[in-house]
């Protein structure tokens, strides 16, 4: 009987709560990273499309998002596709463009930590130094960008507003306790006129 | 006229016991609530609205605090940051906090105020007597006084100097309060909220832009809610505060109180600092004390007002002399009257208000002393009006009163001099625009002689100033100009213009009038009796800025450097212009042509604390932890940093009485038996495309092409300048499809090689990359036994022989349980050794998992002391050999450099100095004597050789003691250092004092065949 190796998550999914606002890790995801090769943009999206019925998401900053799968833009010609655990998905993108694009399984490379509730932007805020108004970052905008020192992919989930900080799974806890710290300083009052 | 000289009026009866100086209400003031704070443990009484300098002058407190150098009585200047004497310490403990200003500090329930800078107490303070030796405190007095003998500076004048002189005490301990900080973005930012910024603001978000409000005071209305304005027959304050309630009714305006903006930076980024928590006792639990602010705007309106200043004349520093509209505004907005009889000092008809203030409020106004000859007709008729004698073309000569004033000397238009009892002296110098927010990027303010001040002619772009800040004198004109400019901003920033809603602007009841004649020295002149003060707080006078000027230092900044003029707390707010004015007096020239000095931020001051936020101790950069970190903490590991990666150094057992005991087991058990580590902190770079093998042969100095799939080989990068830059395996996974890792110090530094290589250098290759160090948990399994070790992990069906996976074989293999990795047969520690790889989640697994199925062998987990010692033992470089001024060529590596391709740093390499075979080149060291530690650092010189810089031909890198060898050992470069191998050399430590003979030898100390590598 061979020994069975158990999975390990760096944050535990319990949510730490701050008033009616909560940081959780989001379950486990597939992860790949796509990441077209020289002249195959054309054929990459018709293979995603046909793979994945979803398309790429045609402009930087955004994401393609559909019953539990996503695909966000993380850089000039690349992409990170996300489904649930069981999904298949790092053979499915194989199978239908891996001819056209370098895929890399980035499912234990990074974690996505969902902060939600009721003022979560002014939460964010104190993190990123982008502007989350939402004529500027809406439902399934998607930004690079720093959280305090800690470099994380930033995605607007919900309009509730909710959002997953993608982060490398090293720094997962120091990006938990960042969040977790801003959540405690409280709503800045000025954002409750 | 003889009633002037009369003593001062008894206390009336209609002021109770507490607060006996609280005229009325006050529109800033809950006067239906009562607090009660303490100052020098007195319990005091205040309204919630109060700052602690009103609710002083409430409780007729003058005497406040003891000046920086001379130790003078000080009271309260001023009603705002710009304050200047009233510094005190605020709480106690650890929270103590030095040189508060008292004029915006708003006072709560247990409030503990401290004075500052008197001993034994505020009253008789016995440093007073350094007044006694003013002449010898002059400018510049310690660079003259203390110069010799110069070793007596540090230990001596100094410590002295800093007791006598100085402000307040930090806090011994750390601040135990929270900081955070937060973005905003905005269309337009509008910082001050007076009848200029609330009217911009209302205009800019009537036009439909997102505008962010700033207000450094608690309440919002500026000198509305300090002067008698009347908009429209109700009072200014009140249409300040409908104003606030429209606004905050928008969903596109934000209002930050108690917010100070305090820099202006690049791409129209603000800073500012909200006092969050400072008016309240303690924090809420998680609360921050303040909150950093970086503040984005698309346009910027400055509606920052003025900033009255004083007027110089003999002793015009003791407590009851007060600026005239700090005193409307404690009279207005506090209710407080902070004298009972009063003189009014000005040059301009807008001193001439307090005179009304003063004398509705119940005070006896004696005197208005107006510099002016012919004074103006608004003076006369404020004369008739309060029944004050008017001095015109009049001077204050003097004043007495030793803790507080008592009278002033009043010279009239004759020369003619006489006392006048008083116990309040407003006087006003005129009013500065509040610009400094406007020159943080160099733009140099221009005097404006009709103004009588200095203003920014042409802000910089986005930039626009409103208001007094802008010159503007009068209410009406304010309003105005606001509203304009908000309404252009707003369109500026990119809103539609159409969408402007029209709103009617209040008008002012009563014409202002400003009429000012510049003032700069009551008598003329700076060499009379008395210290006549310019800055309050650096304790600077008239003649002071003489001296400079006699001595030279008369250019604005040598007039700063040399007096101490304009720095500390308040940066001469009060101070600046009247000295710059001295000064172009005593050399003759206007001030216009003796200029000013402009200001950086932060323009009032801003904690450390709120810059750090919550980066501090423990949580100052984030910790990266490997995937085996939990397990490895419950192992009882020490933990050490590498960079931000927290790694295990060692894993100590209880019967261990030191780390080197601890080391050298572990270093035991790999090369005798097996042990482990996690690596997975080296950098991994997935790498794919049919250019791939292209690019590495690009960025690494040896051949790439032929790798087979399923096989490692050790790559050496240089940088373009030809020297080493990070070396590590690289493996071949598929025909176009490798992982590359870098050391764990240069893992992002080599993504961002390859990136720029790629974007810039190559675009054309079709190569992709991207880290998956993260992705990865990589744990070296090495010594003789790690096959057995891994036979029990891997699946039955992978060969682990020699045969079939021999030394840098690469492979994906299945776990014995089905997981999926990665399994690399390289060794850093020279033993027979894998590296193993699984998806990070499995990590914690796989180390429990190894520590099980290796019990039998004796496994033991090692840390990076045991891994250095061991790579130090097989002489690989590392980050001490690898420090950015080493060749391939000084690390022993020379020949792979390949002659069949171009890579970068190729051509540099080759030159003359860096292919000089006298360079420094690796080399290894052995005492003569094993127990003679050898340090990194040391120098290497010929034995006997003077230990001199001529003498010096190298140095140690790297050293360890070695177990294995059982003596210290060492890697070094030293001059031709492959043909001494033999020569006994001098180890020199100039530390230490120390010099040890030690033997060079060949730098791989340990099994040098490699037949264990390859086992």
């Amino acid at each position: 009987m061979p020994d069975i190796l158990s999975p390990c998550a760096p944050i535990a999914a319990e949510p730490c709560r701050v008033g009616a606002l909560s940081l959780a890790p989001a379950p486990l995801e597939e992860m790949v990273s796509i990441s077209s090769f020289s002249n195959s943009l054309p054929a990459l999206r018709e293979a995603v499309l046909h793979a994945l019925g979803a398309s790429l998401p045609p402009a930087p900053g955004t994401a393609t998002r559909q019953q539990g799968l996503s695909i966000l833009w993380i850089g000039p010609n690349q992409w990170l596709a996300c489904a649930p655990q069981g999904s298949g998905l790092m053979e499915k993108l194989q199978v239908a463009c891996g001819a056209h694009a370098a895929l890399t399984d980035q499912t234990d490379g990074r974690v996505t930590l969902t902060l939600c509730g009721p003022y979560a932007h002014a939460i964010a805020a104190k993190l990123v130094p982008i502007d989350l108004h939402p004529r500027c970052f809406g439902l399934s905008s998607v930004a690079l960008t720093q959280a305090g020192h800690i470099p994380v992919i930033l995605m607007q989930r919900d309009r509730q507003p909710a959002y997953d900080f993608i982060v490398f799974r090293s720094l997962a806890r120091s990006l938990h306790h960042d969040i977790l710290a801003a959540m405690r300083g409280g709503i800045p009052e000025s954002e409750q006129n | 006229m003889n009633d002037l000289s009369a003593s001062l009026p008894p206390e009336t009866g209609r002021r109770g016991k507490t607060q006996p100086m609280r005229w009325a209400r006050g529109n800033g003031i809950r006067g239906d609530k009562t607090i009660r704070f303490t100052f020098d443990g007195r319990v005091l009484e205040a309204h919630p609205g109060d700052t602690l300098a009103s609710a002083l002058l409430a409780n007729g407190v003058r005497l406040v605090g003891r000046s920086f150098k001379y130790h003078r009585p000080r009271g309260i200047l001023s009603a705002g940051p710009e304050e200047p004497n009233a510094l005190v310490e605020l709480r106690e403990g650890a929270q103590r906090e030095p040189n508060s200003r008292a004029t915006v500090t708003e006072v709560f329930d247990g409030l503990a105020a401290t004075s500052q800078n008197r001993w034994p107490t505020l009253k008789h303070d016995m440093l007073g007597a350094n007044s006694l030796l003013a002449p010898v405190f002059s400018a510049g007095f310690y660079y003259k006084t203390f110069m010799w003998p110069a070793s007596f500076w540090e230990k001596v004048y100094e410590p002295i100097i800093r007791r006598a002189a100085g402000l307040g005490r930090a806090a011994d301990e750390a601040d135990p309060d929270h900081y955070e900080k937060a973005t905003a973005f905005c269309d337009v930012l509008v910082v001050g909220s007076g009848p200029a910024g609330l009217a911009a603001a209302r205009a800019a978000a009537g036009a439909g832009a997102r505008v962010i409000l700033c207000e450094q005071d608690s309440l919002t209305g500026g000198r509305l809610r300090a002067e008698r304005v009347m908009l429209d027959d109700r009072p200014g304050w009140a249409w300040a505060q409908d104003t606030e309630k429209y606004l905050r009714a928008l969903p596109e305006v934000r209002i930050m109180t108690r917010t100070c903006v305090f820099g202006r930076y690049d791409g129209g980024c603000f800073g500012a600092l909200e006092r969050v928590a400072d008016h309240v006792a303690v924090p809420q639990a998680g609360q921050p004390r303040q909150r950093l602010w970086r503040i984005v705007a698309g346009q910027c309106i400055l509606a920052t007002g003025g900033i009255e200043r004083p007027i110089v004349f003999p002793d015009n520093d003791r407590p009851g002399i007060m600026l005239a509209g700090a005193v409307r505004s404690y009279v207005n907005r506090f209710g407080v009257v902070p004298g009972r009889q009063a003189v009014i000092y000005t040059n301009n008809d807008d001193g001439l208000r307090a005179a009304a203030d003063l004398h509705d409020a119940g005070v006896r106004v004696a005197a208005i002393v107006d510099s002016r000859q012919p004074s103006s007709t608004a003076a006369q008729a404020m004369a008739r009006q309060v029944g004050a004698a008017l001095f015109a073309g009049g001077a204050i000569a003097g004043t007495t009163g030793h803790t507080g004033l008592k009278a002033v000397q009043v010279r009239d238009s004759a020369g003619k001099t006489r006392r006048l009892a008083c116990d309040l002296l407003a006087v006003s110098g005129g009013w500065n625009p509040d610009i400094a927010l406007a020159t943080h990027h160099r733009t140099h303010p221009v005097y404006d002689d009709a103004l009588n001040a200095f203003v920014v002619s042409s802000p910089a772009p986005g930039l626009h100033l409103a208001g007094f800040a802008a010159g503007a004198l009068t209410t009406d004109a304010a309003l105005a100009q606001g509203d304009a400019l908000g309404r252009a901003a707003a369109q500026g920033a990119g809103s539609d213009p159409a969408t402007g809603c029209a709103m009617v602007l209040p008008r002012a009841a009563e014409k202002e009038g400003y009429a000012i004649a510049p003032l700069w020295h009551a008598l003329g002149r700076a060499g009379q009796a008395g210290k006549a003060f310019i800055d309050f707080q650096n304790d600077v006078t008239a003649k002071d800025v003489s001296l400079a000027a006699r001595e030279g230092f008369w250019a604005v900044e040598h007039l700063k450097r040399y007096t101490t003029l304009g720095m500390a707390t308040d940066q001469g707010k009060t101070a600046n212009v009247n000295a710059l004015a001295m000064m172009a007096w005593e050399r003759g020239r206007s001030i216009a042509q003796t200029g000013t000095t402009i200001v950086r931020p932060p323009v009032q001051p801003c904690a450390i604390g709120a810059l750090a936020g919550t980066h501090r101790g423990r949580h100052f950069k984030p910790h990266r932890l490997p995937p085996t970190h939990d397990w490895a903490v419950e192992a009882g590991c020490v933990l050490t940093s590498n960079g931000i990666w927290q790694r295990a150094q060692w894993y100590p057992r209880p019967d261990e009485t030191s780390w080197q005991e601890t080391v050298n087991r572990e270093v035991r058990s790999v090369r005798s038996s097996v042990g482990f580590c996690d690596v997975t902190t080296l950098g991994k770079i997935d790498i794919q495309g049919a250019d791939a093998a292209t690019l590495l042969e690009r960025v690494y100095v040896n051949a790439w092409r032929k790798l087979p799939v399923g096989r490692a080989r050790y790559g050496l990068m240089l940088r373009e300048d030809g020297f080493a830059f990070d070396d590590g395996t690289t493996a071949r996974l598929a025909e176009n499809h490798y992982v590359m890792t870098t050391t764990t110090a240069n893992a992002g530094a080599v993504m961002r090689h390859l990136e720029f290589c790629h974007q810039c250098l190559w675009p054309g290759l079709d190569v992709r990359f991207i880290s998956v160090t993260d992705a990865w948990a990589q744990i070296a399994v090495a010594g003789p036994r790690s096959r057995d070790v891994l036979r029990e992990i891997i699946d039955e069906s992978f060969d682990l022989s020699n045969e079939a996976f021999g030394y840098m074989g690469a492979a994906n293999v299945r776990l014995r349980d089905g997981v999926g990795g990665r399994l690399f047969r390289l060794s850093f520690s020279g033993e027979l050794a894998y590296e193993i790889a699984v998806p990070a989640r499995y990590g914690d697994a796989l180390a429990r998992l190894l520590m099980r199925v290796g019990a039998p062998y004796g496994i033991t987990p090692y840390g990076t002391e045991a891994l250095g010692v061991m790579r130090i033992e097989k002489g690989h470089p590392a980050g001490p050999e690898l420090n950015g001024q080493t060749t391939a060529h000084d690390l022993g590596m020379g020949r792979m450099l390949s002659r069949k391709k171009d890579f970068i740093g190729r051509a540099m390499a080759q030159r003359t100095a860096l292919c000089d075979a006298a360079r420094p080149t690796l080399i290894g060291l052995k005492p003569l004597h094993a127990s003679d530690a050898l340090v990194a650092g040391a120098h290497l010189l010929p034995r006997g050789a003077p230990a001199d810089a001529a003498s010096d031909q190298g140095w140690i890198s790297s050293s360890a003691w070695s177990p294995t060898v059982e003596s210290w050992i060492a890697l070094g470069f030293l001059s031709h250092g492959p043909q001494r191998h033999g020569e006994v050399i001098a180890v020199h430590n100039p530390l230490a004092g120390t010099v040890i003979e030690a033997q060079v030898v060949p730098p791989v100390f340990v099994d040098p065949e490699g037949s264990r590598l390859h086992a």
